[in-house]
């Protein structure tokens, strides 16, 4: 044991492994915990643009051979298991050690193991580009294997040029086909060793007059694509969301042949170092000191994890986690954790997909018609013109069962695969009798191991009750979807898509909640008040907030007196709205004059909101129409 | 032990053991069936290939068997040749290909008859009553080209055009739109069932709407918009649709996507003189023209045409568009003279009361196979969509008798095309995988009968389950399409187009213009 303490486990060598144990452990939790990859996944579609595949469906097969495709299978495969945020860091953590790994063994050789951190560089550039939810799985998969090969080449003892070579060639050739994203930097990387390394500038000359010549052939022998498209599939251009993107790809693609090259032209400044040795100082004498210290390792790691955590503190883009994690929530129908995030999103972060996701949470825990305008609002916040796919679920859910499916058919099309857009369009099927069709979106989904149980449980349904009139929730949905086709009402994005509805069901309750507030978005306060008798289909207990505070505001402007069935308003609502109208008054003089004098400086109107404590009725409906509504008019 | 004579040890070991797996393996390949339990009805099997008439050139009926059971036997025999015997514990029943040939080529004309035995979980077998087929006398062309895309609304990401190789279960791309952004093909044609002239039409926001033309082993891009296309038997002229296209979506119908055509007209293409031609007949200003079909002797162009009733030509869908119905028209021509006769209808949309579409003529000129459905002119998306069958040599009578084919389901038949003998049919329906339309093929006796459809056969049974891809527009055509790939796509990109004027015809756009504004282009 104690041989194999001394040969096996040296001091040095367990300091040497613990270092990069830690931060890999650190590394795995970041991921983990705080970049959370479920987000990744269930972005798919929405937020994030990149493919999913699952073994056995045919997405991939039918698209033509183009070089790289293999990386990009191994990737969509992969991204598939984000669905489980630790199976998902487990890949990233993984992905970055081989990317360390590859590292060490291309830089050890060049700088003699002097300059260690460079080891983590790339993983913290991974964890970087996923701290802002850029997933480019395939170009570090396509690093690694590149890595790999060099890697080989070093372990071959392969002393001569002409065999060298060939092995280039070979491994090169397999690069390019199967791994284009990193082939550009893998023969940068070979020319640099085979140059600063093996001194041989010829060979290194030919590696890299060989990336001209290999897309040729490959593409000649293989693929059979576009020249031009050949080439620039090397550049690894896609998919790339925006300049920091860019900055995060390449920065992780470059980094190792800049690196490299820092390493090899290092002896060319050693004399200039060595002459400065010669004198040595304080500093000198510390070095000296902190070189033989017990204290640098610890101090040096501790470092390396500060820095590595501060890099991605720094650099992570919250908004767009918030953004994921309120989508997130929306589709897995946890309602009060999406309202709770949603509130600490600033006002002008909140996009229209937001505002859907936020209603549809509203209406689902009996707050919309009571809270809607604590949140910031949108007059586009319910539905737009052109579907996107957040609305997917709000008009499957709203009865508009044509229209969520013309959305969930443009999902899969862009998306190729698009689960949960399947599982709609097989119960869309189901709801409109349509079963064979179900069936195939449900086999499909059958062969996904995350909805293998949840399709294979609706085709034994199906066996036994193809149109499933005992399920409840397709009962429910079959009440409320319309059956009566009408090409003009049911497309625009009026209150006649609710109309429509509730002419369908009266009882329609999330038509006619998403029909009032769509009248107070847009300031139909007469609409409103003339589709206000429609309460009486509902068990309300006594008048919501909002359609409280819209009575008295479509009163004080109008001074008619509006019939509420019996039912009466708060007391401290009227009193709330009666403050309101009281500090208004000055305000809306100032408002005047700051319309004058500054029509286009929105700054003017917080300002003031402040300063007459308007601020107190950020959460009403008539802070909404007055106060958000002139500044979209303006 | 030496380690020679270890290696020398695993190596035999490693004999034993693949003998005594090759020995199970033959074991297996031969049952006993004993005295089977006669269940007394045939086997449920998907898809469905029972008692269809097929050809004598198709690929392995691959099927899948729905009943228990833990071992399976099917022994496929007829009059002549070694039956093909499969034995295996999965229900996937896979034939072996040399076989299967070997047996349908020595029995053209006769019965398949496929015995099927099923193993119960208590080790008894089961007889199910036979399943019957007819090998007919004649070839089905051996290959199948068709588009392949998601069922797409709004958006399309992936769609190509494929060609499959009915004899086995080869498919290759022709091409597929990843060689131009993404863009969007459709709408190929062939001249008389050969590839040797081919026209795919392109729509690409990058590049432009063009008809990819191929002429032996050349290739062209024309630089106008090709609708739907027929060649003229003589392979010098095509005659298409220009069609302005108003796609719309229906609120609550099973079939949510509708088209209609705002505006359409025919023209012909003629590859010598390199102009785009019409005739005032195919281009009535107050008449929707469409689907034009060359008899097969040349001498007419079927077509189809409707009357255009709405006041707002820039509107984009009348209000009572489920009236718009198709009349089948044709009218005479000389290829030497360039000449067009008068107009006759043959079959009027105010005698069927539906609309009539897609008019296809058998090759030898007999039967005139259509679709007629309840409004409009996109058949695959109207469910009352049916195939029709005409006589068209019962024409001495002045009657030109018709009649709804047996083969319709209650969901779309559309997009069908004739083999070069006149004795199959292929066509798109969505019968049994609802919005996933499927090509299947048809055989087609002397007398015009029409016999129960076979599924286009996949390798793997259950290949369709699973699969969101539809299939449409099938032709059959003789011989594989050689030009591919970059070759096509290289085209498609290239600015070197043929340019040509258009016409003056149409109600809408001026002469020498294209139809301007259409929705795909907006969603491109």
């Amino acid at each position: 044991m104690v041989a194999v303490y001394k040969h096996g486990f040296s001091r040095q060598s367990l300091l040497a492994s613990a270092r990069p144990a830690l931060f890999f452990v650190l590394f795995f939790f970041l991921v983990c915990l705080w970049i959370d990859p479920k987000l990744i996944y269930h972005g798919h579609g929405q937020y994030l643009s990149y493919q999913i595949h699952v073994p056995g469906m045919r997405t991939f097969v039918d698209s033509p051979p183009f070089p790289g495709k293999a990386v990009e299978y191994l990737s969509a495969i992969l991204a598939h298991y984000y669905f489980y945020s630790w199976a998902g860091a487990l890949i990233i953590t993984l992905t970055a050690g081989l990317l360390s790994v590859g590292t060490d063994k291309f830089i050890t050789p060049m700088d003699g193991g002097r300059y260690w951190p460079l080891r983590f560089v790339p993983a913290v550039i991974l964890l970087m580009q996923y701290g802002r939810y850029y997933h480019y799985l395939a170009d570090s998969l396509s690093l690694s294997l590149g890595l790999l090969f060099l890697y080989l080449s070093i372990r071959i003892p392969l002393r001569s040029a002409v065999p060298r070579f060939a092995v280039f060639l070979v491994f090169s050739g397999v690069m390019y086909t199967m791994a284009v994203q990193a082939y550009l930097v893998f023969v940068i990387l070979w020319a640099i060793f085979e140059f600063f390394n093996r001194r041989n500038w010829r060979i290194g000359l030919l590696y890299l007059l060989s990336a001209v010549l290999i897309p040729l052939f490959a593409n000649m022998l293989f693929f059979n694509m576009d020249l031009f498209d050949a080439y620039r599939r090397m550049l690894s251009l896609e998919p790339i969301a925006d300049r920091g993107g860019l900055i995060l790809k390449f920065s992780l693609l470059f980094f190792l042949p800049i690196a490299g090259l820092s390493c090899a032209l290092r002896p060319f400044l050693a004399p200039k170092r060595e002459s400065e040795r010669a004198k040595p100082g304080r500093t000198w004498m510390f070095l000296q000191y902190y070189r033989q210290s017990r204290l640098r390792w610890p101090l040096e790691t501790l470092a390396l994890l500060i820095v590595t955590a501060g890099a991605l503190l720094l650099t992570c883009d919250r908004f767009a986690k918030i953004h994921l994690r309120i989508n997130y929530l929306a589709r897995n129908k946890m309602w009060n954790e999406l309202l709770r995030e949603a509130r600490r999103l600033p006002a002008k972060d909140y996009s229209v997909f937001v505002c859907n996701d936020v209603n549809r949470a509203l209406y689902h825990t009996a707050q919309l018609a009571y809270d809607m305008f604590s949140y910031p609002q949108h007059p586009s916040g319910l539905l737009s013109a052109t579907e996107r796919y957040s609305e997917l679920d709000t008009l499957y859910e709203l009865g508009h069962i044509n229209r969520a499916e013309d959305t969930a058919y443009g999902a899969l099309a862009l998306a190729d695969y698009y689960p949960t857009g399947l599982q709609k369009l097989a119960l869309i099927n189901i709801l409109k009798g349509q079963t064979d069709a179900a069936r195939t979106f449900l086999h499909a989904l059958s062969k996904d191991s995350l909805y293998k149980d949840w399709a294979e449980r609706y085709l034994d349904r199906l066996e036994t009750d193809p149109v499933l009139s005992a399920d409840e929730h397709i009962q429910h949905m079959r009440s409320v979807m319309l059956v009566e086709d009408n090409l003009r009402r049911a497309v625009t994005a009026t209150d006649d898509l609710y109309l429509i509805l509730l002419e369908k069901n009266r009882l329609n309750r999330m038509a006619f909640e998403y029909l009032m507030a769509w009248f107070l978005l847009n300031g139909h306060l007469e609409d409103f008040i003339r589709n206000l008798n429609r309460l009486d289909d509902f068990d309300y207990t006594d008048i919501p907030r909002h359609y409280a505070e819209a009575i008295l505001l479509y009163t004080g402007i109008t001074g008619r007196i509006v019939d509420l069935h019996g039912r009466k308003i708060n007391v401290q609502t009227v009193s709330r709205f009666a403050d309101f109208m009281q500090q208004s008054q000055s305000y809306k003089y100032h408002l005047q004059n700051a319309f004058k004098s500054a029509p286009n400086d929105s700054g003017d109107f917080d300002n003031l909101s402040n300063s007459y404590n308007l601020e107190d009725f950020k959460d009403t409906y008539y802070y909404y129409y007055f106060l958000v509504g002139l500044q979209q008019q303006k | 032990m030496t380690k020679r004579r270890r290696y020398i040890l695993l190596f035999a070991g490693l004999i034993i053991l693949a003998a005594c797996v090759l020995t199970q393996l033959a074991a297996g390949a031969k049952v006993t069936i004993g005295q089977p339990r006669p269940v007394g009805r045939p086997p449920r099997i998907r898809p469905d290939y029972q008692g269809a008439v097929i050809p004598p050139n198709i690929a392995p009926l691959n099927f899948l068997i729905q009943e228990e059971g833990s071992l399976y036997y099917v022994k496929i025999s007829s009059k002549q040749g070694k039956p093909v015997e499969v034995v295996t514990e999965s229900p996937k029943i896979l034939i072996p290909e040399g076989p299967w040939h070997r047996l349908l080529s020595m029995n053209r004309g006769a019965q398949l008859a496929f015995d099927v035995f099923v193993k119960d979980k208590n080790g008894r077998w089961n007889a199910f009553s036979t399943l019957t087929n007819t090998v007919a006398q004649e070839s089905i062309d051996n290959y199948l080209v068709y588009r392949k895309i998601h069922p797409a609304h709004g958006v399309w990401n992936d769609m190509g055009i494929y060609q499959r190789n009915l004899q086995t279960f080869d498919e290759t791309t022709i091409l597929d739109n990843s060689y131009f952004k993404r863009g969007c093909l459709n709408c190929h044609a062939f001249c008389s069932n050969r590839t040797d002239r081919m026209l795919i039409g392109i729509r690409s926001k990058k590049y432009g709407s063009s008809a990819i033309l191929t002429k032996d082993e050349t290739v062209a891009n024309i630089r106008t918009k090709f609708g739907y296309t027929t060649w003229h038997p003589s392979g010098r002229l095509a005659a298409y649709s220009i069609n302005y296209v108003g796609q719309f979506f229906h609120s609550a119908r099973d079939e949510v996507r509708d088209v209609i055509d705002l505006d359409s007209f025919v023209a012909y293409y003629s590859l010598d003189s390199r102009q785009v031609k019409t005739s005032p007949d195919l281009a009535r200003k107050g008449r929707l023209e469409t689907y034009p079909a060359w008899s097969p002797d040349g001498r007419y162009l079927y077509f189809c045409s409707a009357s255009i009733w709405w006041a707002d030509r820039k509107k984009m869908i009348p209000r009572n568009y489920h009236q718009i119905k198709y009349d089948l028209l044709r009218i005479s021509y000389d290829i030497n003279t360039d000449t067009w006769g008068t107009l006759e209808t043959v079959l009027s949309a105010h005698d069927t009361g539906l609309s009539v579409l897609e008019p296809r003529i058998s090759p030898d000129g007999r039967w005139l196979l259509f679709c007629m459905c309840s409004y409009g002119c996109f058949p695959v998306y109207q469910q009352t969509s049916d195939l029709y069958l005409m006589n068209l040599h019962a024409e001495q009578t002045g009657q030109y008798e018709y009649r709804r084919l047996d083969i319709n389901s209650d969901q779309s038949e559309s997009w069908h095309s004739w083999s070069s003998n006149s004795r199959w049919i292929a066509f798109s329906s969505k019968k049994d995988y609802g919005v996933f339309t499927r090509s299947y093929l048809s055989y087609v006796d002397a007398e015009g009968k029409v016999y129960k459809p076979l599924l286009m056969p996949q390798k793997d049974p259950e290949f369709y389950d699973a699969c969101l891809e539809t299939y449409s527009v099938p032709e059959l055509v003789t011989e594989p399409v050689k030009v591919q790939g970059e070759k096509l796509g290289r085209v498609v990109r290239s600015w070197r187009k043929i340019t040509v004027e258009m016409p003056i015809t149409m109600a809408t756009p001026e002469a020498g213009e294209e139809p301007g504004y259409e929705p795909w282009q907006q969603r491109e």
